[in-house]
Formats: structure tokens, C-alpha cells, sequence
């Protein structure tokens, strides 16, 4: 059932399923890239919207063209732009067409299609996109209603399943992590670095799990101190924040540095100086912030997101159920909307 | 037919079922993935402890002295003195899964005991029984020996927690143990506890043994010293931060390991008969 006048909905991308961290690094783009990318794809005759979303966990491209290009010209033009040609992304990438793809769509703002299932963030990561996109008017009638429609279906499944029940956010994790390491997390020092959003979440999910010992560490000296005072921290100098590892017990990094800002080297110098004290390191950035061998080192340990996503989705089991009752759910809004633009398009049609 | 009457190699064997039921219980209960009690961890370890006391009560009556002279007996004496330890101080260090480790432990000590009938073999009383210094002594030392044990456990978990967190493990049994900074602050207790206790031991022995110069077991003595010595020096080694937790728990666990091992070849050069002794015949159990 397809119409001449339909258009083609489609999503290339790329996430946690297709590639893991160390690929995914390479196509990490930063909010200008992105825009350039965005750019790129308008210019392409047969794209008459797009949206490019750049989350840590993946680089989706939403797009909907006119037919004058096949979906195979279109997944190459897109592999063969200058911002991915270079990267894992032609390698490691998915492509969605029309009812796949609004699925997808509706799968990723519930959070279903998530690294931790069930999280939220990447509803407000789709909406923050999706008004940028609209601002610069890449977004036509189908992926407005495509999204628009998405946000709905996200807050009727999050309202009619259990969906998020049971999920663990980073704080928890660190928390259950650090409990198998020092017993009490209340009692360890922890030092984040990064003062961006990732660091603000994870200090008030520490605060709330009763962390009274951080120190915040940034380039930015203003938003350091705010957000230390924010959180009743410490601060210290990103310049010196090296020397002092050996201090603190756990270290969380979130920063948006382009290469490595902890290597090993640092490492094994801080955990000479507290042999009977293990460290606990987490990486939160894409690309990452701690070199990958330091986990070899003896005494510390060291876990990225896709480690904590491994984590996180331990109690996936208990909500299975859940997931199935909103994969149901998905499928069925999903029919409901390619139905209603698949009417749309017959009646512009007969016009 | 009375408890009195079963024959203590019968007992023997219904504490090692108990041991093993229990420990297939938890194995089963880890497999599941599902929460489970420690509870019936606990009453499997409390009722076969029950039976290997009678057992050990029962051949202590035959032999008229502590059931400590061949190395089947020490082991059944080590395991019990390692379960009446944990069963003391359970509510003390709270560590749920430590009973885990230790119904596994009592199951492989009590199948090698049952199953290698050699190291029950007889043997010849060359002491006096009744003398208090060398029965303190004696019993002193395997208390000692079953802390050095509870040591090597807690060392095992200390292993097994740092291995599980390294390769990003978690479920089953890697879900129920402690926090390495606690194992690793109970093993820095225990060593200290075991050392002393083994050093009070030796020196009670040593008051007999100055008395009867003839006594002295010379190789097991200096074997017994140097394994006091060894743990005393990785003690320190690790109060003084010489050596991570990581090169602790591997010390303790090789360390026990001579120890154990090294008890056949002492109890061999002290036992004097081929064959198995008929005080397993006791008149006393008929």
C-alpha cells in the first residue's frame, strides 16, 4: 500500500546496536558539525527535510526525500559526506523506511530504543533537535508530525506501562559500583570533571544518595564554581585536578575534550600513592576521557557508558513484560500514523 | 538403633551429605538468577556442624583424646573449628554470602576426607593425653589453622570481587559478594587474630615441650613456625602499604595452601601403624 505523492520517510543512522563506543567515538559530532551536516543533506535535491540527532549514543539522520533518488543513492550520498566518509559510521550504520521508520521514531522518544531502556533523556534530546530544526526550517509537514506524534506516543506509554520502572540512572549505578568497591558511596571522595550537563546531573544524583564529599573540576572557571556552589562542592583548577587523583576515590569525567585528558600514566602515578585504596573511574564522554588501558592497572577500575548501559539494563528481565506491552503499544500507533498520512496523501492526490 | 550407636565414619559421611546438599541448594538458588535466603544456608552448615561434632565426640571417646592424630581428623576438626567460628561471628562481620564459601569449602574437605580413605590411617599415641599444656596446644593450633582457612576464604571472595569488577561481571554469585574495601579490612583483622592465636598455641606447646625435650617435633614445629613467619611478614608488608590487597589475598591463599598440603607429610612421619586401627570398632559404639 504506497502512493506516488507519498513521501519517503527515511532514518540512516548509527547507535549502540550497530557500533560500540570506540566506533562511535569517530562519528562524535559537536553541535556545529552537526549543523554543517544538516546543511549538507538540505542541499541534496531529492531531501526536502531533514533533522540530524547527535547524542553521545548515537547520530541519526531523518530525512524525507522526494523518489527522485533511491534509498541506496541516498545512503550513499550520505556515507560519502565529508563529516562521515572518514569515520565508522559507513560501516556500522541502519536504514529506515516509512512505517520502520516511524516506529523507530516512536521506539527511541519512549526510550525503548535507548542504551538504558526506559531513560528519558532522549525525549528531551529529540524535542531540543527538533525545535532547532523547525528554527531552521529543514522540517516539513511529515517529520513535524512524525515528532510531534513521537512526544505523544512517548507520554502515553511512559503514562500506560512501567516502562521506567526499576530504571537505574547513572547516580545508581555509580552508586551499586561503588558499593562493591568501598561498601558506603557517602564515605568516598569524588571528584567530577567536566562542568558541563552530564556533570550537573550526576552531582544532583549523587547528592541525592547522600555523596557529602565532591570536588568539581572544569576549563570553564565560571561554571565550575557554579556548580560547585551549587551542590555545596569543591573546586579545583583543571589544570591541577592531575595531581590531586590520588585524593579521591572516585572520579567521574564528562568532559567534550576531542582526545584522552586522563592517560595511564597519571594513573598508575596516583595509585602508587594509595595502595590500599582502589579507584574507581568513570567515563562518561563520547569520545572518552580516560585512556582504555588504565583499566589494566591494578586497584583500578574503570567503566564507560557502555559499561554502565550493561549495568543499568541488569533489571531488564523484571520489565520485560513492560517492554513488550509498550513494543505493542508502538507498533500499533506506528500502523495509526502511516495510515492517517497514507489517507492524507490519497486525498491531496483525488484534489 | 541410637544416635551413640551409628559409627562416627557414618556420621562423617551424613554431615558431608548435609554439607553437599547445601551447597547444591545454593548453587541451584545462584543459577536462578532469582533473590534467595541465606537461612537454609545457614541450618545446612548448623545441622551438619550438629553431626560432624557427635562424629568428632564419638572418636574422641575411642581414642580417648582430641581427634587431632592423624590428617582426616585435623581436617574434620580445621572444618569444624571453621564452622563454629563462622557461625559465632556471622553477626558480626555480616557477610551473607560468607556462608556460601563455606558449605562449598566444608563439602570438598569432607568428600577428600571420605574419599581418599588413606589419610585416615592409624596411628600411635606418643603423648599424654591427659596433659593439658600439649591438648591447649593442639587445639590452639588447628583453631588457629581454621582462622588461617576463614582467612583464605574471605581472600578467594576479596579475588573473585576484584576479578567480577575488572571484567564487568555481575550477576549470580558476583551480585552477592561484599566490597572489596571490606573483605580487604577483614582480612587485615584476621591474619593478626590467627597469628597470635597460633603463637599462644606454639608457646603452650613449648612449656610441654621443655619438660620432654624428646617430644619436639622438629619438622612440623619449624614447618609451623615459618608459616606463622610467612603470614606475620604479609601482614606487615601490607600495614605498612608494601603490597596492594590484590598481592595480600594471593599470599594468603598460597600460604594456606603449603600449610594444608604440608599436613600429610607431617602427620606421615608421626604414624606408626599400616593399617586402619580397630579403635574404628570401638566397643564403645556398639
Amino acid at each position: 500500500m504506497t502512493s506516488e505523492n507519498e513521501p519517503l520517510l527515511f532514518i540512516i543512522g548509527s547507535s549502540h546496536e550497530q557500533a560500540n563506543l570506540e566506533e562511535r567515538e569517530t562519528f562524535s559530532l559537536k553541535e556545529d558539525e552537526a549543523n554543517v551536516l544538516a546543511n549538507d543533506l538540505m542541499a541534496h535535491q531529492s531531501i526536502e527535510e531533514c533533522l540530524v540527532l547527535n547524542t553521545c549514543n548515537r547520530l541519526e539522520i531523518y530525512a524525507v526525500s522526494n523518489k527522485t533518488h533511491s534509498i541506496n543513492e541516498l545512503h550513499q550520498f550520505i556515507c560519502s559526506l565529508p563529516k562521515l566518509a572518514c569515520t565508522s559510521f559507513p560501516k556500522h550504520n541502519f536504514t529506515k523506511t516509512q512505517t520502520d521508520a516511524i516506529e523507530h521514531t516512536f521506539k527511541l522518544s519512549s526510550g525503548l530504543a535507548s542504551q538504558m531502556i526506559g531513560e528519558t533523556e532522549i525525549l528531551g534530546q529529540m524535542k531540543q533537535v527538533f525545535t532547532k530544526a523547525k528554527q531552521s526550517e529543514h522540517t516539513g509537514k511529515t517529520l513535524i508530525r512524525l515528532f510531534e506524534k513521537s512526544f505523544k506516543a512517548a507520554k502515553l506509554i511512559r503514562t500506560q506501562t512501567e516502562i521506567s520502572r526499576g530504571q537505574v540512572s547513572i547516580g545508581t549505578v555509580a552508586l551499586n559500583l561503588a558499593n562493591r568497591i568501598f561498601g558506603k558511596l557517602e564515605d568516598s571522595r569524588i571528584l567530577l570533571v567536566g562542568s558541563g550537563d552530564v556533570s550537573e546531573k550526576t552531582a544532583q544524583a549523587l547528592k541525592t544518595k547522600g555523596v557529602t564529599d565532591m570536588t568539581v573540576s572544569g576549563r570553564s572557571k565560571d561554571k565550575t564554581d557554579s556548580l560547585a556552589e551549587k551542590f555545596g562542592a569543591s573546586s579545583i583548577h583543571f589544570e591541577n585536578f592531575k595531581n590531586q587523583i590520588q585524593h579521591f576515590d572516585i572520579v567521574i569525567t564528562s568532559t567534550s575534550a576531542p582526545d584522552f585528558i586522563i592517560d595511564k600514566a597519571t594513573l598508575k602515578k596516583a595509585i602508587k600513592h594509595r595502595p590500599n585504596r582502589p579507584l574507581f573511574l568513570i567515563d562518561l564522554a563520547v569520545p572518552r576521557d580516560i585512556e582504555e588501558s588504565a583499566a589494566k592497572l591494578e586497584n583500578v577500575y574503570l567503566y564507560n557508558l557502555d559499561a554502565l548501559a550493561k549495568i543499568a539494563n541488569e533489571n531488564i528481565a523484571l520489565r520485560k513484560s513492560e517492554i513488550d506491552k509498550a513494543t505493542q503499544m508502538i507498533k500499533a500507533q506506528a500502523w495509526n500514523f502511516w495510515l492517517q498520512s497514507f489517507r492524507r496523501s490519497m486525498f491531496q492526490k483525488h484534489q | 538403633m541410637t544416635l551413640i550407636a551409628l559409627s562416627e565414619k557414618f556420621l562423617f559421611s551424613a554431615a558431608a551429605i548435609t554439607f553437599a546438599i547445601g551447597f547444591l541448594y545454593n548453587y541451584f538458588q545462584l543459577k536462578s538468577k532469582s533473590n534467595y535466603s541465606h537461612t537454609p544456608t545457614y541450618l545446612f552448615l548448623l545441622f551438619g556442624f550438629i553431626l560432624q561434632s557427635i562424629a568428632l565426640y564419638s572418636r574422641a571417646l575411642v581414642i580417648n583424646a582430641c581427634p587431632i592424630g592423624n590428617t582426616f581428623e585435623i581436617l574434620q576438626f580445621i572444618l569444624w573449628s571453621l564452622i563454629l567460628l563462622f557461625l559465632l561471628i556471622r553477626p558480626v562481620i555480616n557477610i551473607k554470602s560468607l556462608g556460601l564459601f563455606i558449605i562449598f569449602i566444608a563439602t570438598l574437605l569432607s568428600a577428600v576426607g571420605l574419599l581418599i580413605p588413606s589419610i585416615d590411617n592409624a596411628y600411635v599415641h606418643t603423648l599424654e593425653a591427659t596433659n593439658s599444656f600439649i591438648e591447649l596446644h593442639a587445639s590452639l593450633a588447628v583453631f588457629s589453622y581454621a582462622i588461617y582457612m576463614l582467612l583464605a576464604i574471605v581472600s578467594s571472595m576479596l579475588l573473585i570481587q576484584q576479578w567480577g569488577l575488572k571484567k564487568q561481571r555481575f550477576q549470580g554469585l558476583f551480585r552477592h559478594l561484599p566490597a572489596v574495601q571490606k573483605l580487604d579490612s577483614i582480612a587485615n583483622v584476621l591474619v593478626w587474630i590467627a597469628s597470635l592465636t597460633l603463637f599462644v598455641g606454639i608457646l603452650f606447646g613449648s612449656f610441654y615441650w621443655n619438660e620432654h625435650p624428646e617430644t619436639v617435633p622438629l619438622f612440623k614445629l619449624v614447618l609451623t613456625t615459618l608459616i606463622l613467619i610467612l603470614y606475620c611478614v604479609i601482614g606487615l608488608l601490607k600495614r605498612f602499604n608494601k603490597i596492594t590487597s590484590q598481592k595480600q589475598a594471593i599470599a594468603y591463599i598460597m600460604i594456606f595452601s603449603i600449610a594444608i598440603l604440608s599436613l600429610d607429610v607431617v602427620q606421615t612421619e608421626k604414624t606408626q601403624a599400616p593399617s586402619q586401627t580397630d579403635y574404628l570398632e570401638s566397643p564403645i559404639l556398639e
